[in-house]
């Protein structure tokens, strides 16, 4: 079973990602689109295909990947299973960078891509803040200054949105934080790659770590594991990931959480083979959310990162449950 | 022949030049009141404690001995030990085996026979009773195949009849041309499995030796301020507070 899961992710990957070039206002064939787009032609499928749908598809996948991963890593790292990626409060600093932008008009040369450089910096400030607070990579110090740098990006934010200059500046950046992939184009997917590529072999460059975690930091550097320089660089990873995935598509609340809880039994609840098929399992879930969102009646776009909170939430009640019934 | 060489060892004021050696085939109990730093200097030895003096694991100083050499070398079993996640049993053993960078199957299936865990293999470690996780925490350091196995009371939470398996199994182990280091509180067990001694008093070396030149009425009046009933001619030895 355990060997099977990341294969049956693949195909399910591969599925999810044609579905989402395949749905969209207009009917397109997805493959002449496609091939359309490689070869340089341009058709309204290539259009359609190469510079709306592909784009959006592959910054969800990403931005689903990055979370799940985040997620699944900072869970290993810090023994708990409800750890999630806005901990390292990479992801507030995100959302502070962009709205930034929207309330003194930053990086205007940059055009749209502009709140995900902004957030991108934010991202990086806050990440550096934590560290140095932090001090070491301690997981109830990380959570510690990770929580006092969200709480200090947080107030920082609502005061942006407090002396907002228009109601439109504000309402924008609202919208913006609820989290969408839509409106993305690959210059957005330029931005997020470095990070992600770096932050994820940053993580997966630790696998014997989290592996060797599951005992406890004293096993683990008995073993011979570096425990003080590994979990530094799997803190910097998931901020990383998570830091460039606010960055580029908001808030998608509950995929970092919920995807590496859901697939722990899966993997025999070992830490290190959790790591791919969450990325995976974050990738197809974001990407499978995003393409309901494009199916539901036309009108007010429901945000991305709403629906998975909408959807997230009963099912970590439904967790909460199963967990509670184990115990009694 | 000397496995582990201490010279002058120190920690902060919880341990102050401490001295000694383990040999070959022996095994070491390290005695002491709460706080007088039985953990600390097995905590030195499994390179999870930053120290001042010097330590030698096979004449080769242990902090100039990359990490991952020195973890094959030297097994750690902490006092208590936890999982974070509820893995099975077997690969909660081989995970013994992180040091070399290997699933080396017959070492996790001899450690598990050792220690007499092998029915249990694909349970879930949080499905077992204290006394059988200890036996499976004790597998995960011997399939490991450390050449100086260092215990951090192993029998602590064990029922009599596991404590005489384990420490009979430690005893065999260091016969094995491998060494043991252990803390313990029982002093009888300790008088009836252990080679020598070692007595700590307030992070100080008290005593070192045989069993019958380290628990005198003397010593235990001073690292534990008890009046000790002491026999250790019979069988098995007894030693207790009166």
């Amino acid at each position: 079973m355990a060997r099977l899961i990341t294969p049956a992710l693949l195909v399910l990957l591969v599925l999810t990602t044609l579905a989402s070039l395949a749905v969209g206002s207009t009917s397109v064939d997805v493959l002449g689109g496609l091939y359309g787009f490689v070869t340089g032609q341009t058709s309204l499928d290539t259009i359609v295909i190469g510079e709306v749908r592909l784009p959006r598809t592959l910054i969800a996948l990403a931005v689903g990947a990055a979370l799940g991963l985040s997620g699944a890593a900072l869970q290993g790292l810090l023994r708990n299973p409800l750890a999630e990626p806005g901990l390292t409060g990479a992801s507030q600093g995100a959302a502070l960078g962009a709205a930034s932008v929207f309330y003194f008009g930053l990086f205007p040369a940059l055009g749209a891509a502009a709140p995900s450089v902004a957030g991108l910096i934010g991202a990086g400030v806050a990440l550096v803040l934590m560290l140095a607070l932090a001090g070491s990579a301690r997981s109830h110090m990380v959570i510690m200054a990770g929580l006092a740098i969200t709480t200090l990006c947080g107030a920082a934010l609502a005061t942006v949105l407090n002396f907002a200059p228009n109601p439109y500046a504000m309402q924008e950046l609202v919208f913006w934080l609820l989290g969408s992939v839509s409106e993305r184009g690959l210059e957005h997917l330029w931005l997020l790659l470095p990070p992600l590529l770096a932050g994820s072999l940053l993580i997966i460059s630790q696998r014997r770590l989290l592996s060797g975690l599951s005992l406890g930091d004293q096993v683990a550097r008995s073993m011979g594991l570096n425990y003080r320089h590994g979990s530094f660089m799997i803190v910097l990873g998931a901020a990383l990931l998570v830091g460039s995935s606010v960055a580029v598509a908001g808030s998608i609340g509950f995929v970092g959480l919920l995807v590496p809880h859901l697939l722990r039994p899966l993997v025999q609840n070992r830490p290190e083979r959790l790591l791919i098929p969450a990325a995976l399992a974050g990738a197809i879930l974001v990407c499978l959310a995003d393409v309901c969102v494009r199916m539901l009646p036309p009108g007010r776009e429901l945000k991305l990162g709403v629906l998975t909170s909408l959807l997230g939430a009963p099912l970590f009640i439904w967790l909460v449950w199963k967990e509670r019934k184990r115990w009694n | 022949m000397e496995l582990i060489r201490i010279h002058q060892l120190g920690v902060d004021q919880r341990l102050q030049d401490v001295s000694l050696s383990l040999h070959r085939g022996e095994v070491l109990g390290i005695l002491g009141a709460n706080g007088a730093g039985k953990s600390t200097m097995l905590h030195c030895l499994a390179g999870i404690e930053d120290y001042r003096g010097e330590i030698f694991l096979h004449d080769q100083r242990l902090d100039k001995i990359p990490e991952r050499r020195r973890a094959q070398q030297i097994g750690f079993l902490p006092q208590s030990s936890q999982s974070a996640w509820a893995l099975s049993v077997h690969d909660v053993i081989s995970l013994g085996r992180l040091p070399w960078g290997d699933t080396n199957a017959e070492a996790v299936a001899q450690a598990a026979a050792a220690t007499g865990v092998t029915d249990w293999l694909e349970r879930p470690i949080d499905r077992l009773s204290g006394g059988q996780q200890a036996r499976v925490w004790l597998a995960r350091v011997l399939a490991g195949q450390p050449r100086v196995l260092l215990a951090d009371e192993p029998v602590a939470s064990l029922d009599l009849s596991q404590q005489q398996h384990v420490l009979q199994m430690l005893r065999d182990y260091a016969r094995n041309d491998c060494g043991v280091m252990l803390s313990i509180h029982d002093l009888s067990l300790a008088a009836r499995y252990c080679d020598r001694l070692c007595l700590l008093h307030e992070g100080r070396l008290l005593a070192l030796g045989p069993v019958a030149e380290v628990l005198t009425h003397d010593n235990l009046q001073r690292a534990f301020g008890i009046d000790a009933h002491i026999d250790l001619e019979s069988q098995p030895p007894i030693v207790m507070p009166r």
